[in-house]
């Protein structure tokens, strides 16, 4: 089962993520675009178990990209910023629901997934890019999954 | 060709001259009585058998059956990935689900003694074999851990004193389909303690009995055959 694409299938029912474009890796940068980005992850790390089963780390980045505005906070004023990391927070906060639910990524008949969740309880202001224009912020939220590799379980 | 010596082949496992035993081919099952509830045995056979609806099951990921109620596509190519369910009051279950090392200890004892020429003499008197499985997590699913934390929070050490069969499978021994085993009978797994941190941590003892029958497993998993040998 190729787990990166289950994790884009997973991120497509984000009702946040799937009213805007959703890219792997690589992709345009613009205003509320999303970009899901995979991370290696260390074998060491990898817990292997008597039975043959081993514990494994999938770990992936999603960017999302924001118009960052120079407009001031003011009182009984939306603030366009403020508003931008609120619609970020909202993915991670489902991210988080749906670990806490238990409903998964389908990485296949082999891998059992423990757990989901997010690395950090908000979104990481990664950087301005303050020579677009309008100028881009970009938002970063760090998932880690942890599942069990059943394949080489020498126990059916 | 036929196998070379110490050349095991199984289950993708290969044992060639030289090659360390993976652990995984050291197998400990407990095996014991308790109520009626269903078992699931796969579809053997060379052929697939006739398609009968409603009575064959797949597996899901966490170990669920699933009822398939229409012929599958991959039927007479895949049939050995489905189940068929009966009923028993046997249960077994492979030790070590979670566990990263484990040990059988034989705990020898031995008595030395060294004559007037310098010949040190060794008698084995006897071994009290036992293994410990720390940690050993409460998990879904598993029938062992639900019987041993109920007893031993109900202190019903006649639960689990004497009444377990212990397979010991050597899946390094043998070939596919006929792998070796001893069964040790009337063995005792006792839990020594409940808790730990993020989860629920019961970390048990095997003692075996040296009441023990010598024979093969016709495969690896919990609805194999023993076939006891002289």
């Amino acid at each position: 089962m190729d787990k990166s694409q289950a994790i884009i299938n997973f991120l497509k029912t984000c009702p946040t993520i799937a009213n805007n474009p959703l890219f792997f890796n690589f992709g345009k940068v613009d205003n509320n675009v999303n970009q899901a980005m995979i991370k290696a992850d260390d074998k060491t790390l990898q817990k292997p178990f008597i039975d043959g089963s081993v514990e494994k780390l999938y770990t992936f980045n999603i960017d999302s990209f924001k118009s960052a505005s120079y407009n001031p906070v003011i009182d009984n004023r939306n603030d366009e910023n403020s508003e931008d990391f609120k619609q970020v927070q909202e993915v991670m906060d489902w991210i988080n629901e749906q670990g806490n639910n238990r409903n998964f990524p389908n990485f296949g008949i082999d891998c059992f997934i423990d757990s989901m969740e997010t690395t950090t309880e908000k979104p990481e202001l990664l950087i301005v890019d303050a020579q677009k224009n309008p100028p881009t912020a970009v938002y970063r939220i760090t998932v880690k999954i942890i599942y069990i590799d059943n394949s080489k379980r020498i126990w059916d | 060709m036929g196998l070379k010596k110490g050349e095991i082949k199984m289950a993708g496992v290969n044992l060639n001259p030289g090659i360390r035993a993976p652990r995984k081919t050291l197998i400990t099952v407990a095996e014991w009585q308790g109520e009626e509830h269903d078992i699931y045995k796969k579809v053997t056979g060379s052929s697939a058998p006739t398609w009968e609806a409603d009575k064959y099951y797949s597996r899901n990921a966490d170990g669920t059956y699933v009822l398939t109620t229409v012929e599958p596509a991959d039927w007479s190519t895949n049939y050995t990935m489905y189940y068929t369910k009966e009923s028993s009051t046997r249960y077994r279950e492979i030790l070590g689900t979670r566990t990263e090392d484990s040990s059988i200890e034989f705990n020898p004892d031995i008595e030395t003694m060294t004559d007037i020429r310098g010949i040190t003499y060794t008698d084995v008197n006897k071994t009290e074999p036992q293994q410990n499985l720390d940690p050993f997590y409460v998990l879904g699913g598993s029938e062992l851990s639900a019987y041993l934390a109920k007893n031993a929070l109900e202190n019903n050490i006649s639960k689990y004193s004497n009444c377990f069969n212990v397979y010991v499978i050597t899946a390094f021994l043998g070939e596919e389909g006929e792998y070796g085993a001893v069964m040790h009978e009337q063995c005792s797994i006792l839990p020594t303690s409940m808790g730990g941190d993020s989860y629920v941590s019961m970390p048990i003892e095997i003692h075996f009995s040296n009441v023990i029958t010598k024979g093969n497993v016709d495969k690896l998993s919990e609805d194999f055959i023993f076939s006891p040998v002289a």
